[in-house]
């Protein structure tokens, strides 16, 4: 609905206060968005998957080459720009997958689960990446089920349990909702436990249905 | 093709003249898939020996003296009246009167010349735009290459189904971009890559087929973009009303075969039966051949390429409008 796929039923996306209103509101521009899924043309080298992506942001010539040589270099990928999409490891795609998020600079980042199934070493790169965007200023709005990557990189968190809100704090915040034996800090496992009232044996068999959802500003 | 000719034969055909019986036997040892030969060499027959035979009984040649001497000597002992004898003694002996009067003749150009001819000559006159000879390669290259262009764009349309699948719509549709110019791009990629598989194919065709364009070349060019832009929205269509992938390329493939088969893409309409011919002007494949064959072998101009391009266009326009109104951006 951020990104503009799904029209409200009731309500309006306000981005810096602009409403976002039709497929082609300049709006857009300042929003990018890394799909779950691998967006990516396969049959393409990661440079001509960015040069096509790009060209829907109306971007070309020079400063095209110079956002595309930008955002490899972000994701460690620079030295891959010639090779075919379908020559990459799944974590090398999710990293070209950001990549193309961020090509225009949006403002706000949509990320949905970016490291699922990705490897450790992948997961701990796309973490990077996403810790210097957040030095650089940029909001991210990101979807997750694992609970370590929203303590390592949320500001504020919201979590979600069938569709519903039900709850939206800071790490602290929601930590201080739940008493811990001996004074100590609650996990955020426990915490998200709690909330939506489950105990954790029957909890890790639904916990595919529920979402995480922070945003970072 | 063979003609057996039995021993004995002219003889024979010249006694069998009149009285029917006794003819003698031609053999014609044939293939049967080229009947049309078979029927061209029973016509040559028939038109030579007439000529021959008739020239044999009424020139005054030898056979045809011997014909009467002999029926002369067979009518008293025939079954006629007294009467009947009498007046074909007459006429057999004026005739034999007549011949003897006439120089002798021999061989067949006298005798050929006094026989059965044909009573008329034949001009023949093709009905094309210009005087050009039939080139059977050009039909087959027009059928081959609408066929190749609408299975390339059916799998094109069957990747956009993958495309969906694979989420690549959803990065495509959250840039400011209208889905309107996103369809566009793909039938106007579509076109392009319809336009070189078409020209490539006629390309192939000059080049070792001798396929000439006979009639326009902007014409024939016309008819091509119209094909083109045809195919591509066909393309968009199979994306519009596909389920998944996999059905959509069953599906597709049975249709593609279908519209190249009915549209004369593997055999000209004309052998069609004349309902059938009828109903395959609602086929677009049917106005790509008919257009493209007559701007190559039927040598027609370019008013001949404007109803093709006009009815091949209406049908782009048609699937274009249902693929927009169909297409579903998100998978179910």
């Amino acid at each position: 609905m951020i990104a503009g796929l799904v029209r409200p039923e009731r309500g309006e996306v306000l981005v810096d206060g602009h409403v976002l209103s039709g497929d082609t509101d300049p709006v857009k521009q300042r929003i990018g968005l890394v799909p779950q899924d691998l967006a990516l043309y396969d049959e393409l080298t990661a440079r001509a998957n960015l040069r096509f992506f790009g060209g829907l942001y109306s971007m070309k010539g020079r400063a095209l080459d110079q956002a595309i040589a930008s955002v490899l270099e972000l994701v460690g990928l620079a030295d891959r720009a010639r090779d075919l999409v379908k020559s990459f490891s799944g974590g090398m795609k999710r990293r070209l997958n950001l990549a193309a998020g961020l090509l225009h600079d949006p403002d706000v980042l949509l990320l949905d689960e970016p490291t699922v199934g990705v490897d450790p070493q992948s997961r701990n790169a796309i973490f990077e990446n996403l810790e210097v965007l957040k030095r650089r200023g940029k909001a991210l709005l990101y979807t997750t089920h694992y609970m370590e990557e929203v303590e390592r990189l949320a500001d504020r968190i919201i979590v979600m349990d069938h569709g519903r809100v039900i709850a939206e704090d800071s790490l602290t915040g929601l930590q201080s909702r739940v008493a811990v034996a001996g004074g100590g800090k609650a996990t955020l496992e426990a915490v998200f436990l709690t909330l939506t009232g489950r105990k954790p044996p029957r909890l890790m068999a639904t916990i595919g249905t529920t979402k995480l959802t922070m945003t970072a500003v | 093709m063979a003609v057996v000719i039995p021993k004995g034969f002219g003889e024979a055909a010249t006694q069998a003249f009149f009285s029917g019986a006794d003819r003698p036997e031609l053999g014609l040892l044939h293939d049967p898939s080229r009947n049309g030969e078979l029927a061209m060499v029973r016509g040559i027959l028939t038109q030579h020996v007439m000529e021959t035979v008739s020239g044999e009984v009424f020139g005054g040649g030898t056979q045809s003296r011997q014909l009467i001497d002999r029926s002369l000597s067979q009518i008293q002992t025939s079954a006629a009246t007294a009467d009947e004898k009498r007046r074909l003694v007459e006429m057999l002996t004026s005739i034999q009167k007549f011949y003897s009067e006439q120089p002798p003749v021999d061989g067949s150009a006298s005798a050929g010349s006094r026989g059965i001819t044909m009573p008329y000559t034949v001009r023949e006159e093709a009905m094309t735009g210009a005087n050009v000879a039939y080139n059977g390669y050009a039909h087959s290259f027009a059928g081959m290459a609408i066929q190749f262009l609408l299975f390339a764009m059916a799998n094109i349309g069957v990747e956009m189904l993958l495309e969906r699948q694979r989420g690549l719509w959803a990065r495509l549709r959250s840039a400011p971009v209208s889905k309107l110019t996103m369809l566009s791009g793909k039938a106007a990629s579509g076109a392009l890559i319809s336009l070189m598989i078409l020209l490539v194919c006629f390309g192939f065709a000059m080049i070792v087929f001798g396929v000439r364009i006979q009639g326009s070349a902007i014409g024939f060019l016309g008819i091509s973009v119209a094909c083109a832009l045809m195919a591509s929205t066909f393309g968009l269509l199979v994306a519009a009303l596909g389920n998944s992938p996999a059905t959509a390329r069953g599906v597709t493939t049975l249709t593609v075969l279908m519209m190249v088969m009915l549209g004369g893409a593997w055999a000209p309409t004309f052998i069609f039966p004349a309902w059938l011919q009828q109903a395959t002007k609602v086929v677009p494949v049917r106005w790509a051949v008919d257009g493209l064959d007559a701007m190559t072998w039927r040598g027609i101009g370019l008013s001949g390429a404007l109803l093709p391009m006009l009815v091949l266009s209406a049908f782009a326009v048609v699937f274009a409008a249902i693929a927009a109104a169909r297409f579903r951006w998100e998978e179910a």
